[in-house]
């Protein structure tokens, strides 16, 4: 068990910059989950921990070790990858006693302690069938028994559950959670699906282009998401660009009756949308973006309106199962918000309703920090 | 290991349904008339002109006089032990090319590259053979530049010995070494070999217990075409290998072309395939003696899945926990 660290690593492929410099420390025994599209360099900075690819520049550390020139072989790492890669011709047991055999380690030993290890991962008594005889997500329990039986230092996760269909994905993240828990090893882990790293990390590394968008606990990444990259990749939706005014309790001329001091707002064609705390100074362009199920519609009829809701028109409605999303007209922007489709009955298309945008649940970034990357 | 699985292996092949019986021998057919008619039939007439005398009587005299004369005998073994080197040698020729074209080549040049290596297949093999014979006779493009630089005297060349044959059936079974290997190479996949390095295993352990149990089939594959091919060859031993570097092929060939004795040499090819395919048999025997032995673990027993101990009353469990 160990921390890793890294410090500045950057690696480009024929002149392309895959990873730009960057630091990165994985505290000992924590879950750190790498999150971002294809291409956004996350897979690139998991193989150099692994020693499958070599960084340009900067170091890695795996506790007190410096690996940066180790061979894979060397660094005490269990690694799992999207395909599984397990070995066609060997059984479960051989596959999963290899690395141990391969460090020299009797065959009798080997065996016992991968039978061990298939029940930790829930495949007790299937060590003489062969991979291929084998579901996706049993072959990938196969895949991180191999991996841990080692005893590695740090456990990689390559997109391992990216190849497994929904149901089964959810019962291996389960799977995973409760293996770190267990065995308290370090582990970094690839993925481009946000709820599967919101689940599962202890802290999320938010990449895109080769650069670190953000380094936080989840909770932080959704409440304060760094930049609009991030709260895109978070599901925020583009509102639209304005400029931001700052209410500094009653120096704005004119509405010395707010009550809420220090409070910060984004003008857009017209429209004032109160806004999550926000570093931007007055008179900034920026560009607002808005997390849908922080919106919350309510039918006109119902009741009078609130002080922090807008009056707006819904323009649609779309049912995806348990959820309802909507999208409702706010002068000329246009408001998405999502909702249980349970809450949805009383919303229907071209009727009149309140729109309440919770402050949390819009922020605004500088206009070309908006489309950085 | 404590494996009380009532649960019945449901992997296995698929049943064979008898509907498309028809299609089956439909498709078959053309290639089965085809193997009966050129191939099998004149292996019976074979048979038949060895086993029978010019009195149409039934004899072994033909083989007794093959196994009679040390000449023979030795022109047999020098054959076969000449044809397994140029096999192995090709396979170790091959296999590293065809390696690095599989993981290090990009995919437009690669297609290029086996183009060019095919190209001897398409060329006539006596154009092959002659060219190669300019290329090393004394006086040829080699010769002059040995000569050049002192290595060699001007009159000394390789025509006419054993090397000569040597090298331009090593040349033949190139292509053929680069092709099957090729596809071996492809077939192990990339991340197995990174998933190997990542357990903790070096280069060496990769190859013996990764690479290897993985390729040997093609390897296996690759063995068998090109002994055979090479343990037949006839044109080469004759126009390159002079008189220390006959083969039984063009031996064969020559008894034939007299017309002297066609049965003696009926006799010899017979004992050739009979022998050839016993060293193919060895080969691929001891091939997958290796195989097994570098897996190392319990996949070998697997053939025989635990029965069930009762007549299904049940229905068949399937081992699916996640579905």
């Amino acid at each position: 068990m160990a921390t890793v660290t890294i410090s500045g690593v950057s690696k480009s492929f024929n002149g392309t910059a895959a990873l730009h410099p960057l630091d990165l420390t994985v505290e000992d025994g924590s879950f750190c989950c790498m999150l971002g599209s294809s291409g956004s360099g996350k897979s690139t900075l998991l193989r150099i921990i692994a020693g499958l690819s070599d960084p340009d520049t900067g170091t890695v550390r795996i506790g007190e070790r410096d690996v940066t020139r180790a061979p894979s072989e060397k660094r005490r790492i269990g690694f799992v990858f999207q395909n599984y890669a397990l070995f066609p011709h060997l059984s479960v047991g051989t596959n999963v006693a290899f690395g141990l055999r391969a460090r020299g380690i009797g065959k009798k030993e080997a065996h016992t302690r991968a039978d061990r290890m298939l029940e930790l991962v829930g495949l007790a008594g299937f060590g003489k069938r062969t991979p291929k005889q084998l579901s996706g997500g049993q072959q990938q329990r196969v895949a991180l028994a191999r991996a841990l039986v080692t005893e590695p230092d740090v456990l990689l996760l390559d997109e391992p559950l990216s190849a497994l269909d929904r149901k089964i994905r959810g019962e291996m993240q389960a799977e995973l959670k409760r293996i770190h828990q267990e065995t308290g090893l370090t582990t970094i882990m690839v993925t481009h699906d946000q709820e599967e790293a919101m689940n599962l990390g202890d802290s999320v590394l938010m990449l895109s282009h080769g650069r670190v968008q953000q380094f936080d606990t989840p909770e932080t990444l959704y409440r304060e998401p760094a930049n609009g990259f991030v709260a895109g990749f978070l599901g925020a939706v583009p509102l639209g660009n304005g400029i931001i005014r700052k209410k500094d309790g009653g120096t704005d001329a004119g509405r010395a009756t707010d009550t809420a001091t220090g409070r910060t707002e984004i003008e857009i064609d017209g429209t004032r949308l109160r806004l999550a705390a926000s570093t931007l100074t007055d008179g900034t362009p920026a560009e607002a973006v808005v997390m849908a199920e922080r919106v919350a519609l309510t039918p006109a009829s119902e009741r009078p309106r609130n002080e922090d809701e807008h009056e707006g028109t819904v323009t649609s409605l779309d049912f995806y199962g348990p959820f309802a999303r909507a999208e409702a007209r706010l002068g000329s922007l246009t408001v998405p918000a999502m909702m249980l489709s349970q809450h949805a009955h009383s919303i229907e298309p071209e009727q009149r309703v309140w729109i309440r945008i919770a402050p949390g649940g819009l922020h605004a970034y500088a206009a070309q920090e908006a489309t950085r990357s | 290991m404590t494996a009380p699985s009532p649960l019945r292996r449901v992997g296995g092949s698929p049943r064979r349904s008898a509907g498309p019986a028809l299609a089956r021998t439909g498709l078959l057919a053309p290639g089965i008339v085809l193997l009966v008619l050129f191939a099998f039939l004149p292996l019976v007439a074979l048979v038949i002109t060895g086993f029978v005398n010019d009195r149409s009587q039934l004899t072994t005299e033909n083989f007794a006089h093959v196994f009679s004369s040390g000449t023979y005998l030795r022109l047999l073994g020098r054959t076969l032990l000449l044809s397994f080197a140029v096999t192995v040698v090709a396979i170790a020729l091959g296999w590293p090319a065809a390696w690095a074209l599989a993981r290090h080549v990009k995919p437009a040049r690669r297609t290029m590259i086996l183009g060019l290596v095919i190209i001897p297949y398409i060329t006539s093999q006596l154009l092959l053979i002659y060219g190669f014979l300019t290329l090393i006779q004394a006086g040829g493009p080699i010769s002059y530049v040995l000569t050049q630089l002192h290595l060699t005297g001007p009159q000394d060349s390789i025509l006419y010995t054993p090397w000569a044959n040597f090298l331009m059936l090593v040349y033949e079974s190139m292509p053929t070494a680069v092709l099957v290997l090729y596809s071996a190479a492809e077939s192990v996949s990339p991340s197995v070999l990174e998933a190997a390095r990542t357990l903790g295993a070096r280069p060496r352990y990769v190859f013996t217990h990764v690479i290897w149990p993985l390729s040997a089939p093609m390897v296996v594959v690759n063995f068998t075409l090109t002994f055979v091919q090479t343990v037949g060859a006839f044109a080469e031993p004759a126009v390159l290998g002079g008189p220390d570097g006959q083969m039984l092929g063009n031996t064969i060939s020559t008894q034939i072309s007299s017309g002297a004795n066609d049965g003696f040499a009926v006799a010899l090819s017979l004992v050739l395939l009979v022998t050839s395919l016993l060293v193919v048999g060895v080969v691929t025997a001891l091939v997958s003696w290796t195989k097994r032995a570098q897996s190392g673990g319990p996949t070998n027993r697997l053939t025989a899945p635990p029965r069930p101990r009762t007549r299904a009353r049940t229905p068949e469990l399937t081992v699916a926990r996640e579905s």
